[in-house]
């Protein structure tokens, strides 16, 4: 059995919306619920995938993970030690920052105009008061030769508008490698890349996590790409998981309607290939306070009264680790699973929400 | 007859640096009804050629050379050297645009019904009311509350504005759609509602369509047939059932190679080094030259021209000397992987 790295229990992150003064006065705060009691662990050495649509809570989970946001509550316990991270402050926050690092989407962006790529790659070092000239240089190198920007003779001295945008998305990942990190969030790292550039970058990501026992949260809303890269996959919905459990399981065999629907709304690359289409109706919308019972449940075509109660995730046999957040799914529940009477346009109609 | 032939055409865009030639002699044709994409990576020059059609090129692009004829049921008309006047009749009316980023499109101080009922009266003789009522009409068709006519873009998700322009380049009934990127900025389930409506309302009003898009899995689900682009040119064009199942030119191949599916056997993600060629100073031969992995000598020396393949009716078009010659590009795959240099696994 792997070793657990990561335990996230009962995290929550609000955020605040009219946050006037006469709001604030009259006490009518209201809150957003971008991330609402989400609990699941990570195991040292693997690549645990975080999907959805945006808006779902997937980049939220993440910055709180790496202490980027403050969590409204739950416990994050991280490595050996068991430390609770949403409760760090000051230079155990700092040691924990060492640990953790943060790869951003937008690569034309993350980086400064006016640094080299030594310079940029370096400062995590400066900051973190790490070694001398000497060892900082050797860092660096490492870095950038574990982020494939060989040879590195030839890109260390570049400025970013001289790099393509594949290749700042490799300084990126140097600069998270300088500090020898355990723990890396890559958030939706290679959307903005070509597909031809995408793949040679998800390479390097996948032998640092071979290589370099660093385990990685990998957010993308692209699922087929996440089949690539993950062993496990989380989909998460209106800020509650929806499912989770093998790549190959969750995309191939999906349990919870919302990802049975997700997955059928994949275009297919292959034209010889078919797919049903599971619709539902609506769209994803951002919901001011919390959500009394399943967060899907206005779009579901399985709908029943249940659903006003909060679903538990509940854990499927077999070797898959799945687990799927619907009532349907209660080993005490006698309604057919969802899919086993295909959900058409009538089913659709029947939940009482138009197509917006 | 097909609706739209673009012959030759050439476009180059003016900089401090001398020019960029965007596009280099590109040739195809949309058929009546047809929906046509063209796909590549950044900078290949598919939104190019989507402005050129329109003539909505930046100041300092120009066309430089070709014709983009469009052939209407009573004249055929060049969009490449036709006057203002005759442009401006056209577009919107025979030819529209539903553009990647609906936000930017749509005007933030106008409602949505007050910019499509503008669109319809600078074109037909109509009352507001007429407009207003047709407009109503079009927002069923594209799925959007008619309730919505008078919000205002920031008041609608990214999916219903989008709807919002799809029912915008539909008001006039063109005979052309040109989508750049229609789904780029949307999400998957929200995609696919709108793929789906695309395809049925295209097939109702009988248009053709060209989709420009990197995602070839939506080509592949939308499309007749397909234009593969690469620095500018032009380098495959045929059925899509052809095209992405049998590629004939290589960096095709690459791009179906690079691209993941969610079905099927999970296999590698095999991807191409290096990096499209410099268009300021396009090579002599050809362009995928340097990253192609069948490359030949005299593949440096000449470019190849697009060369008709086997389908029979000269459909298939692809620009590659070693698949000309009869070599089967994909039954080679095996060969490519061997050649690490150039292509390299996941």
């Amino acid at each position: 059995m792997a070793e657990t790295l990561m335990e996230v229990r009962g995290l929550k992150k609000y955020y605040p919306v009219d946050t006037g003064l006469i709001s604030r006065l009259t006490g009518g705060q209201r809150f957003v619920h971008a991330v609402d009691d989400v609990s699941f662990d990570i195991e040292r050495g693997e690549i645990f995938g975080l999907a959805g649509e945006s808006g779902c809570g997937k980049t939220t989970t993440a910055r709180c993970l790496t202490r980027l946001d403050d969590p409204t509550a739950g416990d994050i316990y991280f490595g050996e030690d068991r430390r609770n991270i949403a409760e760090l402050e000051r230079d155990e926050l700092r040691d924990y920052r060492r640990q953790a690092q943060v790869i951003f989407q937008d690569p034309f962006e993350s980086m400064n105009d006016r640094f080299t790529v030594r310079k940029w790659v370096r400062e995590p070092l400066v900051i973190h008061d790490i070694g001398d000239d000497d060892e900082r240089d050797n860092r660096v190198y490492e870095a950038l030769e574990q982020a494939g920007l060989t040879p590195v003779d030839q890109y260390i001295g570049r400025y970013p508008h001289e790099l393509s945008g594949g290749q700042r998305q490799r300084v990126a990942i140097a600069r998270a490698l300088v500090l020898n990190p355990s723990f890396i969030v890559a958030d939706e790292p290679t959307s903005m890349l070509d597909v031809s550039v995408r793949a040679s970058v998800l390479r390097v990501l996948k032998r640092l996590v071979e290589e370099e026992n660093v385990t990685l949260i990998y957010i993308s809303h692209d699922l087929s790409l996440l089949r690539y890269i993950c062993d496990r996959i989380a989909i998460m919905y209106q800020g509650e998981l929806a499912e989770l459990g093998d790549s190959e399981a969750v995309l191939q065999e999906p349990k919870h309607p919302y990802t049975q629907s997700l997955v059928s709304a994949v275009p297919r690359a292959d034209p010889r290939e078919g797919r049903t289409r599971i619709r539902i109706p609506g769209e994803v919308e951002e919901r001011i306070g919390g959500i009394e019972g399943c967060s899907f449940k206005d779009r579901c075509p399985y709908r029943y009264e249940r659903c006003d109660q909060d679903p538990e995730m509940y854990e499927m046999e077999g070797e898959y680790n799945q687990m799927v957040g619907c009532h349907l799914y209660d080993p005490d529940e006698d309604r057919p699973l969802p899919g086993e009477e295909a959900a058409d346009a009538d089913d659709t109609a029947d939940a009482g929400v138009g197509v917006s | 007859m097909s609706l739209l032939d673009i012959n030759d055409l050439s476009i180059q865009y003016r900089t401090q640096e001398g020019p960029i030639n965007a596009v280099r002699n590109v040739s195809f044709s949309i058929g009546e009804n047809e929906t046509f994409g063209l796909v590549g990576e950044s900078g290949c020059g598919k939104s190019t050629i989507a402005k050129g059609i329109l003539r909505i090129l930046p100041p300092n692009g120009e066309i430089t050379n070709g014709s983009v004829d469009l052939n209407l049921s009573n004249r055929t008309v060049d969009l490449a050297t036709t006057d203002m006047k005759t442009l401006r009749e056209i577009r919107w009316d025979e030819v529209s645009m539903i553009a990647q980023s609906a936000m930017n499109a749509l005007d933030p101080v106008y409602t949505i019904g007050e910019q499509i009922v503008e669109a319809i009266q600078i074109h037909e003789d109509t009352s507001t009311k007429e407009a207003r009522e047709r407009t109503r009409e079009l927002f069923e068709m594209v799925g959007l509350d008619p309730e919505r006519i008078d919000s205002y873009p920031h008041q609608l998700s990214g999916g219903m504005r989008q709807r919002a322009m799809i029912a915008m380049a539909l008001a006039l009934e063109p005979s052309l759609i040109l989508a750049d990127e229609p789904t780029t900025a949307l999400d998957v389930i929200t995609q696919d509602h709108i793929l789906e409506e695309i395809n049925e309302l295209k097939e109702r009003l009988g248009s053709s369509m060209l989709i420009i898009t990197h995602d070839i899995s939506v080509v592949a689900e939308t499309c007749d047939r397909v234009g593969v682009m690469y620095g500018g040119e032009l380098v495959e064009v045929g059925p899509i059932e052809e095209v992405f199942v049998n590629p004939e030119h290589p960096y095709t191949l690459g791009l179906l190679n690079a691209f993941p599916t969610i079905e099927g056997e999970e296999r590698e993600l095999i991807t191409m080094s290096g990096s499209p060629p410099d268009l300021s100073d396009p090579p002599t031969g050809c362009n995928f030259y340097d990253r192609c992995p069948y490359r030949e000598p005299r593949c440096a020396e000449t470019d190849p021209a697009l060369s008709t393949r086997d389908d029979g009716d000269g459909n298939w078009k692809a620009a590659c000397f070693v698949s000309e010659d009869g070599e089967d590009i994909e039954a080679t795959y095996e060969r490519t992987l061997e050649n690490q240099e150039l292509w390299q696994r996941l």
